[in-house]
């Protein structure tokens, strides 16, 4: 009886003087993961694709810290077998990278888990403006031990968007282009010029940088842009479009254009 | 019955005793980061520390123009021969800063040289890996991002240098814009 107080009492005792580093220990480890990932999603030079490129690098670092143990254990390295272990194993890294139903699952290793790695995976898809798109992009580092330990995985919808937009007349931001000839550029403010059925468009980019001098600027131009939203709805978000002037027979009335609209 | 209380008392003011010993009990740090007990270290090596992150679709204003000029120009290079689409993925991610085709061409080369230096510098890491014999021998981390960040501000400061000023703007302000599509361990 004596020696299960005198147990319980100890036992009771030692749960309560250790906590404090209990929860320092979840929060140390022997390794540290140091990734970065970055997608791009542009439009192809001949308007009628999309290039999406998805990368991923970095390393795993072994941390390897020194701990004093007390007066008897002293200095120790309780990482070292970990770090021997992940020396001797492999990491893989996964891009996924998927517009509409071109791409697919990429895979780059093994390689040395230490290592430092670079992954970057692009594909082109054609697409057609209007037409919306999902996408899938992921990058995943696997470790052959740990499992996954770099994860990033993005779902959202994309498009080209088409927009017929009219100059305001507004300009700002003007220069002078360096070179030997006067040329002037400036942005022009412009408001949307579309059917009512495609109002409000997709898509509104103001302004528009044009050349002011010595040709002057459109008053329409037509813009086409890569856009995207992270749901079937809500508003899009474009990237940089390219613009061509609309042109207007002399003595014939402008019309609107057939944007894109897909609210 | 006395003699259990008489025990217990003793047993109380010991496991006292030993309570405090183990609370001041020296428990150094090294490295900056906590020093694991001998019973907590894990046996396992799953203990893989999930580094801080930075999400730039939340946070673009965290992320340092090196490490996005990084991500950027290695999304953008090629190598010094590229396949036609190679060459094509390269316009398309320049296309915001709508440069010259002499600019393209320039720039075309700048990021080339980039990258085999980016290469390189990876590659003698990895070697070092490879050749480690202890973890204190193992080459520094954070030293080869610093490397590889500042090869991608000495591509970007010659790209300015060839290029118009404001191709160069452009440019810049690009490079912030993708920020919302990057994610960076803080180093």
């Amino acid at each position: 009886m004596k020696q299960r107080i005198f147990g319980f009492v100890f036992v009771a005792a030692c749960w309560l003087s250790f906590p404090r580093n209990a929860s320092a220990t979840l929060d140390s480890g022997c390794f540290a993961a140091h990734y970065s990932s970055y997608t791009s999603t542009d439009l192809g030079s001949d308007h009628a694709s999309l290039i999406q490129t998805v990368q991923v690098s970095g390393y795993t670092e072994a941390l390897n810290p020194a701990v004093y143990m007390g007066p008897q254990l002293g200095w120790q390295y309780p990482c070292t077998n970990q770090t021997n272990q992940m020396q001797s194993s492999t990491h893989t890294s996964n891009i996924r990278n998927v517009v509409g139903s071109t791409g697919g699952n990429y895979s780059q290793g093994p390689t040395p888990a230490l290592s430092y790695n670079n992954y970057v995976v692009s594909i082109t898809a054609p697409a057609t403006h209007g037409t919306i798109y999902s996408s899938e992009t992921n990058t995943e580092v696997i470790c052959q031990v740990a499992g996954s330990i770099f994860l990033w995985p993005i779902w959202s919808y994309i498009e080209i968007a088409y927009t017929r937009e009219q100059s305001t007349g507004v300009t700002s931001n003007c220069y002078w282009l360096t070179g030997p000839l006067a040329i002037m550029d400036c942005s022009i403010a412009s408001e949307t010029f579309c059917t009512p059925a495609s109002t409000p468009p997709d898509m509104h980019i103001s302004p528009t940088e044009w050349q002011v001098y010595p040709i002057p600027p459109p008053s329409f131009w037509d813009t086409i842009a890569p856009c995207g939203r992270l749901s079937t709805s809500g508003s899009w978000h474009c990237g940089h479009g390219w613009s061509t002037p609309y042109s207007v027979a002399i003595g014939a009335t402008p019309q609107p254009g057939f944007c894109d609209r897909n609210p | 019955m006395f003699t259990t209380k008489r025990s217990l008392i003793a047993a109380l003011l010991g496991s006292v005793a030993l309570f405090l010993i183990l609370a001041f009990l020296p428990s150094r740090v090294v490295q900056g980061r906590s020093a694991p007990s001998q019973q907590a270290v894990d046996p396992h090596i799953h203990d893989a520390t999930p580094a801080r992150m930075i999400d730039g679709s939340i946070n673009p204003e965290m992320i340092q123009d090196r490490e996005a000029f990084r991500l950027f120009f290695l999304a953008a290079a090629t190598d010094a021969n590229p396949m036609p689409e190679e060459k094509e993925r390269q316009r398309a991610i320049l296309s915001s800063a709508r440069f010259s085709e002499e600019e393209l061409a320039i720039s075309s080369t700048v990021l080339a040289d980039f990258k085999r230096q980016y290469d390189a510098a990876v590659q003698k890491y990895n070697d070092a890996v490879a050749s480690a014999r202890s973890p204190k021998q193992f080459p520094d981390g954070k030293q080869l991002v610093a490397e590889l960040d500042a090869l991608a501000l000495a591509a970007k400061a010659k790209l300015e240098s060839s290029i118009s000023g404001d191709s160069s703007r452009r440019l810049y302000a690009q490079v912030q814009g993708e920020k919302s599509k990057m994610r960076v361990t803080v180093e």
